[in-house]
């Protein structure tokens, strides 16, 4: 039963990638060979670049007789990156997966339905989580000192990562459905992102001084772990053939695995058919209801369906964000801006050019009337069949998009001439 | 009302529809009746300008369906079987936007949310967002912004599925005061003792090829529709 479940939930998701949902026919082989090099291009430049990153720590840690942090480290960034990354994948499959009510009616104890869910889920943080510590194995392997034991020490512990990320996962993604019941779904998510972004700009522009840190506070770091963080400790010295510490790290792993499996299956049922629908009736008032022209009906329209989608917002309106953003940041960093200007000789002439730049690059970045046709969806029979001309409908689109973008960026640009003129 | 001449639509190699006449008068329910995959939803789509066809001609009120779109759309309203509307949108948010296409005055719009509301017993579930809506109140939505805008001609593709019994009667009596005033009706169903009650007209499908159509009595004759509907399917 549970290898039917498994198959069912890996061919979902293969099927996702290689049919193309809106003509129901599979993709050609040569979109499917193209999809997979992308993706291949992307794990190796992600890989590629923890690898840089490991190889200025992997030395200097040799060299301070800290080899179990590097490992550590390793552990600690593939447990977050695993973590960041399949959270709300977890919380979608797990809590608000399309066929719950159909196995839940079903024969199938609800550990199982869960249990089935979960398998590819660690599939994903396996992924995840070998994207950073593959790498660093690799660099150690190639830098410092290679050993068959090791490296198959050092895959185990990943697999332990693995496990660990799933159950913190899980938990997060349960506290996530919980959250995401009572919020706006299209708010939380542009939330997330405002907050992921900020996280992932700050750890970006601060990564030489970061990594710096790490290798010179090192000694403080290693005791800090050790003492505080045992589980990592151990993970660090069972990479290095500590057989016993190694054992320790996976057992804590998979007694934490076990705990939330049972705590999760417990309350699977429940969660699983927990409605987000709040069903909330307000009295209807037709007073108020307004008219408006076909054309600022399906703009208003467009509006809706831009704000209610998550997807669509935290996809396409991240570029408005950023705009709003450069806006108010290029107005109080003006003087730090301007007097790092300065020290390139010659620059400070470029300045117009500079800013029409990176205006137009955050304009690329908001297509948001691209999409919008197909995002249609199912729901195309609707416009098809009421009276306006497609040549209303996609200028009705471009209204919007023109409305969404236009005066952020004219003031965005304005402000920025004014403040650097 | 509506003349559909010679219609056939073909899905890459598979004839859906294959050389369809069908004439509906101003007045007229016409019962639209075949098994699964039979066509009728391809037809239905024909005639309202969501699908283009190979062959033929569709006319509403003497305009072209594949040369003037527009001026029969604003003859016709459509109600698909399974309607899937906007689900970011609230029940009153989905009228409203298909009564400013149609450029309903507030003041109809108004009268008629509230008539068509008060029938169907949907009157505050049209502040819901459409997402929290089941199957039934979301056809009760999708019934009201076909009426909105008082058509010409409906075209519906098995409204009753999901409604409750007494929005099913209000239905037909909805359909039979619109054709008491002039307008005209095609329906597909699967349920034949309502087509028999309500049509005037029966169409049958099978295989893409209309192989019966007519008044109820020339169609049915003394028999029930029921028999006559499953002689066809062993004959043919």
């Amino acid at each position: 039963m549970i290898r039917t479940l498994v198959s069912l939930r890996f061919r979902a998701l293969f099927t996702g990638l290689i049919v193309q949902r809106q003509k129901k026919n599979k993709s050609s082989k040569g979109t499917v060979i193209l999809f997979a090099f992308l993706f291949l291009y992307v794990f190796a430049v992600v890989a590629g670049m923890m690898g840089f990153t490991f190889y200025s720590l992997a030395q200097p840690y040799h060299m301070l007789g800290l080899d179990w942090l590097y490992f550590s480290m390793a552990g600690l960034m593939g447990l977050g990156f695993a973590v960041l990354g399949s959270v709300f994948t977890t919380q979608n499959q797990l809590y608000d997966a399309k066929d719950n009510p159909l196995l839940l009616s079903m024969p199938i104890p609800p550990r199982i339905i869960l249990l089935s869910r979960m398998i590819p889920l660690l599939a994903m943080n396996l992924l995840f989580g070998g994207l950073v510590i593959v790498p660093a194995t690799v660099v150690y392997a190639i830098f410092v000192e290679f050993s068959i034991v090791g490296l198959l020490l050092q895959l185990l512990c990943l697999a332990g990562i693995a496990v660990l990320a799933q159950a913190i996962s899980c938990l997060l993604g349960w506290l996530l459905h919980l959250l995401l019941s009572k919020l706006n779904k299209s708010l939380a998510s542009v939330l997330y992102l405002v907050v992921f972004l900020g996280i992932y700009f700050y750890v970006y522009s601060q990564a030489g001084e970061i990594l710096t840190a790490i290798v010179m506070e090192s000694q403080q770091i290693a005791s800090i772990l050790s003492k505080w963080v045992w589980p990592l400790y151990a993970m660090g010295m069972g990479c290095l053939e500590n057989g016993g510490l190694l054992l320790a790290f996976l057992g804590i792993c998979a007694v934490c695995f076990a705990a939330v499996y049972a705590i999760l299956s417990a309350t699977f049922l429940r969660s699983a058919t927990m409605s987000s629908v709040s069903r909330k009736r307000q009295k209807l008032n037709l007073k108020t209801s307004k008219t408006a022209p076909p054309v600022n009906a399906i703009v208003g329209k467009e509006l809706r369906k831009f704000l209610g989608s998550p997807v669509y917002l935290t996809n396409l309106g991240v570029g408005l964000l950023m705009a709003a953003a450069l806006t108010v940041a290029g107005v109080i960093f003006r003087e730090d801006l301007l007097s790092a200007f300065s020290m390139i000789p010659g620059f400070t002439d470029l300045i117009p050019l500079l800013i029409c730049a990176v205006l137009s690059f955050l304009i690329s970045t908001m297509y948001i009337s691209a999409p919008s046709v197909s995002l249609e969806g199912k729901n195309i029979w609707i416009l098809k069949s009421l009276p306006v001309s497609g040549k209303d409908i996609l200028n009705a689109k471009l209204l919007f998009h023109c409305r969404m973008t236009v005066p952020l960026c004219g003031i965005c640009g304005f402000v920025l001439a004014l403040a650097y003129g | 009302m509506l003349r559909i001449e010679h219609f056939t639509k073909t899905y890459r190699s598979k004839v859906a529809v294959d050389d369809l006449t069908l004439h509906i008068a101003p007045g007229e329910i016409c019962g639209f009746i075949g098994h699964n995959g039979a066509g009728k939803t391809t037809t239905l789509k024909a005639c309202c300008g969501i699908l283009q066809f190979d062959k033929g001609a569709i006319t509403v009120n003497g305009h072209s369906i594949l040369t003037d779109p527009i001026a029969c759309k604003r003859d016709l309203a459509y109600i698909p079987d399974n309607p899937d509307l906007y689900e970011f949108l609230t029940g009153i948010q989905y009228l409203n936007f298909v009564a400013d296409i149609y450029e309903v005055s507030k003041t109809d719009r108004n009268q008629r949310i509230a008539h068509y509301g008060n029938l169907l017993g949907m009157t505050e579930d049209l502040t819901l967002k459409i997402s929290e809506c089941s199957h039934g109140m979301k056809q009760k939505i999708a019934l009201i912004a076909a009426l909105i805008h008082k058509p010409r001609l409906i075209l519906m593709d098995e409204p009753f599925v999901g409604l409750d019994p007494i929005a099913s009667h209000q239905l037909k009596n909805v359909m039979a005061q619109h054709c008491a005033e002039g307008g005209a009706i095609l329906f597909s169903t699967h349920v034949l003792e309502v087509a028999e009650k309500l049509c005037h007209k029966i169409a049958i499908i099978k295989g893409g090829k209309l192989v019966a159509s007519g008044t109820m009595e020339d169609v049915r004759g003394q028999a029930s529709l029921e028999q006559v509907f499953l002689d066809l399917e062993d004959t043919l």
